[in-house]
């Protein structure tokens, strides 16, 4: 086996240009977790099937743990870290904190980016259902997580 | 309260029973709290919603290196060649480790039975086999792709009745039985009292295997420096995991330190030290590098983890008039190939403790199946023992045209009927009648009973249910907790406990808030850290806040005392004219003076000692048997074209004394409810019978509920029926929400169709084969 090509890779992340060599098809997780070093966007399952990877791609909803680090070249890359303006909190993550939306926490940060994706462009509560099915949560049975997004919605 | 609950311990073959240490009465909380019962914020919210708080899995430590499995690719084989030669050629191959090298070391479950670490017969598929290590993690997945492994394939079964008629079987309870013999429970005369009885109803239930499915996978992260090693593990016991790995190790205790500071859930599944514990710890030293050994995805569904499946038939006789005469169960469930873990199956304590029954009998087998050795899962036993319990419960109540709710009102025990101790029963009140008469009213069961009753068969098929539970939830020593004011008027609290997601952190600052007035935010919580925190019990069986909690009363009275005392001297008042909150020490205004106040902060600076210190430890229980009840109504609409059952309203209301935080609370009856669904509508890990290898390893076909599966109309209600067991007067909650779920959805099924499903989970397919048998079919 040859060694892993590393390529020079660039892009932007929380607003900050960021460039290092990793293999084009490592998973953008991981680059971000590892190489980026930010660890507030997890990992729960690696296949797509959780999303508590959840990143904005150029403004766009993905699961980074199937995302290649080669399609993130030149993007612009948000994560959880990237949320808060000024030392302010996003009003999505006060309101999960007020509301008890985090319990073990672990599949937080990637909820409140898919509830952050879904309150740019709000519907029904069924659509706001809808914008987080594709997050699990272990722990909250999802109540106290709805009652949260309704808040900051209403903010 | 005395102490008075008893440890029988055995020293050098002399039976003793220890006492739980005296400890100084400290009163009940007065009528009101200003912290305790406030929804106040997490402790540690801001660091979650941040992304601030990291969790073993995120841990990178400088120079650290990646370990992972390889799983074995039968259910049961003898390993006839292994070559690591292509592994070793991959770039950043680090060590590999095989079974030979640790042939020694297993895991130990608590009755002392051994599952080996890696193994050279694999019995279930993806039994470990090797561990390997390499530079990245990336480079240890591919050195684990190409070790190439032959197999002699065996004989298997992933059937536990199948494994029974073999003879293949251990007791599955709390005291070993040894081979062939089934652990039997029995009180009473159950064959007389069988032969007595003109009704009698029997009915066999099967539950599903189940997997844990914390989002945070298994996770250790382990350095070894100067002889000593630090681990930072995803656990639910910090003190558990040192323990077991210092013994694995042949290490002292004092050479490991084990941190769990946030963790990604648990439900029991990380209360002891696992494979990939030992891994990291072991290669941390052998390579003198930080080692990370988490679990995949994948992997969580195939290593020693999950609710085993049990197959439970059940026997009651019943009086006319509603009086239980007797019950006979008799369950099996799988226990893996090693019986380690057996008991987490043990599904018949619920059908001997739940109702007063005087003549009772039960045995398990846990069958030696080849599946992944078993562990606790939320409610072990119980959340089984309930399908089968709480559905015969509905169905004599229909036999005999009793309301389910009244049937059960009738049959509650007094006293605990196995351990004949009394159930704490405040004011004559009994928590679990308390339960269900507040549920019966929230839900309308009476009214809604009828209407149902009354409907007429369309295609939507409505139906009601009920189910009850019980669970000893006491908590109870050892923990000990340690609380420093500084002269700030800040407070460090120290505790062993790990919080679980349960908010234990928050539950355990807003207690110290409430005895030294410091508030909520000015208390820096540092818990489950063995270099840092003293011994407490995993959090696991309900227990951490009965136990912990009321150490960390013991300890904030301790403070508090101190405080008053220098602030009685200062504000000149009497001690009892003192208000400590809010971070100051008030005397409130009289006729003669005004109010006064001085800061905490102040009272600790001008403190003999410049910080003031309490040290807590938890008193004894009461003997008595401590239970937390709790009941669930729900309603369902069944399509009885395509065979799906829509959960529409449930009420949830359970009792475990004192509430410390009404939003947390409910979180844990949401979450645990939640949990129940899936057990009870879609959570099922299949096996392929062919190959014994499980078809649906990932979240897409293993289906946790999500958002989208949540009734429309879900109420969490927190009952507070007095206690006064300990100092706090609250119960554990962890576990009772899951137990009843399931068996409420199928009274509701039966209630809607007729039908009694006996097999969990409750699919389409199960409801349309029972609507339209297979053979009826056309
Ligand atoms: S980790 Fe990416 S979806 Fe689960
Ligand atoms: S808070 Fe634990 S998984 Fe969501």
């Amino acid at each position: 086996m040859s060694a892993p090509a590393e390529e020079k890779s660039s892009f932007v992340i929380n607003g900050k240009s960021w460039s290092g060599a990793v293999h084009p098809l490592k998973r953008l997780l991981d680059t971000i977790r590892e190489d980026v070093g930010l660890t507030g966007t997890k990992e729960g399952c690696g296949e797509g099937e959780c999303g508590a990877c959840t990143v904005f791609l150029d403004g766009q909803v993905v699961m980074s743990c199937m995302v290649p680090t080669c399609q993130a070249e030149g993007k612009q890359i948000t994560t959880i870290e990237g949320l808060a303006e000024n030392g302010r909190l996003h009003p999505m993550q006060e309101s999960f904190a007020q509301e008890g939306g985090a319990q073990c926490g672990i599949c937080t940060p990637g909820m409140i980016m898919a509830a952050v994706a879904y309150a740019r462009d709000p519907g029904s509560a069924e659509d706001m259902r809808e914008a987080l099915a594709g997050n699990l949560c272990r722990c909250t049975g999802y109540i106290r997580i709805f009652e949260a997004v309704k808040k900051a919605m209403a903010k | 309260m005395a102490s008075s609950e008893y440890t029988e311990v055995v020293v050098e073959g002399r039976k003793v029973r220890l006492r739980a240490p005296a400890a100084e009465a400290i009163p009940a909380y007065g009528a009101a709290t200003r912290v305790v019962g406030t929804a106040a914020q997490r402790v540690d919210a801001l660091e979650k919603v941040t992304g601030r708080a990291v969790y073993p899995s995120d841990l990178r430590l400088p120079g650290m290196v990646h370990a992972r499995f390889v799983r074995s690719a039968r259910a049961h084989a003898r390993i006839t060649s292994m070559d690591l030669s292509h592994a070793e050629k991959v770039p950043g191959f680090l060590a590999a480790i095989g079974p030979s090298e640790l042939s020694e070391k297993s895991l130990k479950d608590m009755l002392g039975r051994e599952l080996p670490i890696l193994t050279e017969e694999p019995k279930y598929y993806g039994e470990e086999i090797l561990a390997v290590c390499a530079e990245t993690d990336d480079a240890a997945r591919a050195a684990a792709r190409e070790v190439r492994i032959t197999y002699e394939t065996l004989p298997f079964s992933v059937d536990p009745e199948e494994r029974v008629r073999a003879g293949q079987f251990v007791g599955g309870g709390w005291t070993p039985t040894g081979p062939g013999r089934p652990a039997v429970y029995e009180r009473g005369n159950v064959q007389k009292a069988m032969a007595a009885a003109n009704r009698i109803i029997e009915r066999t239930y099967r539950t599903a295997p189940n997997v844990h499915s914390s989002i945070e996978p298994h996770a250790a992260v382990a350095s070894y420096e100067e002889g000593r090693w630090t681990v930072w593990e995803s656990t639910q016991g910090v003190f558990a995991v040192r323990e077991e790995l210092a013994a694995m190790l042949g290490a002292p205790l004092l050479s490991v330190r084990v941190i769990g500071t946030h963790m990604g859930g648990g439900f029991g599944s990380k209360v002891s030290a696992g494979k990939y514990t030992f891994i990291a710890a072991y290669l941390a030293k052998k390579l003198g590098r930080p080692v990370r050994c988490v679990q995949d995805r994948s992997e969580e569904f195939v290593s020693p983890y999950g609710r085993p499946p049990s197959v439970v038939t059940i026997k009651a006789a019943v009086r006319p008039d509603g009086k239980l005469l007797a019950i006979e169960q008799k369950g099996i469930h799988a226990a893996g190939p090693y019986g380690f873990g057996a008991e987490w199956g043990h599904a018949e304590d619920m059908a001997a403790e739940m109702y007063a029954c005087d003549n009772v009998r039960t045995e398990t087998y846990a069958a030696l199946t080849h599946t992944p050795p078993p562990c606790a899962m939320r409610a072990p036993g119980h959340a089984q023992a309930a399908f089968s319990l709480e559905q015969m419960m509905d169905e004599i109540a229909r036999e005999i045209g009793m309301d389910p709710v009244e049937f059960r009102l009738k049959n509650l025990p007094a006293r605990d009927p196995v351990s004949g101790k009394p159930i704490a029963v405040p004011r004559g009140s009994h928590g679990l009648a308390e339960c269900l008469k507040k549920g019966g009213e929230l839900f309308q069961w009476k009214k809604r009973r009828k209407e149902t009753r009354d409907a007429p068969p369309p295609r939507f098929r409505r139906g009601v249910g009920v189910a009850a539970t019980a669970w000893s939830a006491g908590g109870g020593p050892p923990a000990s907790v340690v609380i420093r004011i500084h002269a700030d008027g800040v407070a460090e609290l120290f505790a062993g406990a790990a919080d679980i997601g349960t908010g234990t952190r928050t539950a355990l600052a807003q207690i110290a808030s409430e005895e030294t007035g410091v508030p909520v935010d000015r208390i820096r919580v540092t818990n489950a850290d063995t270099a840092l925190t003293s011994y407490c019990l995993p959090s696991y069986g309900s227990l951490t806040l009965a136990s912990t909690g009321p150490a960390v009363r013991r300890a904030a009275v301790a403070c508090r005392r101190q405080l008053l005392s220098i602030a009685s001297d200062i504000l000149e008042a009497p001690e009892k004219n003192i208000v400590l909150a809010g971070g100051r020490a008030t005397r409130p205004a009289s006729r003669k003076t005004p109010e006064s106040s001085v800061p905490i902060a102040k009272l600790v600076e001008l403190s003999a000692s410049r910080e003031i210190v309490g040290l807590g430890e938890r008193e004894g229980n009461p003997d008595m048997s401590i239970r937390s009840h709790g009941a669930q109504f729900v309603a369902v609409e069944v399509d009885t074209e395509t065979g799906t059952i829509e959960v529409t309203d449930l009420v949830a209301v359970n009792d475990s004394g004192r509430v410390i935080n009404p939003t947390m609370f409910k979180s844990q009856q949401y979450g645990g409810v939640t949990m129940g669904l899936g057990m009870g509508l879609t959570e099922e890990r299949v096996y392929d019978l062919e190959t014994g290898r499980p078809l649906n390893p990932n979240l897409t076909d293993y289906k946790v509920p999500t958002i989208l599966d949540q009734p429309a109309a879900f109420q969490a209600v927190p009952l507070e029926v007095p206690y006064d067991g300990n100092n706090l007067g609250a119960k554990g909650l962890g576990e009772p929400p899951i137990i009843p779920t399931a068996a409420a959805v199928a009274n509701a099924v039966y209630d809607a169709i007729g039908i009694r499903l006996a097999a969990l989970p409750l699919t389409p397919k199960r409801v349309i084969d029972a609507l339209h048998p297979p053979e009826s079919k056309p």
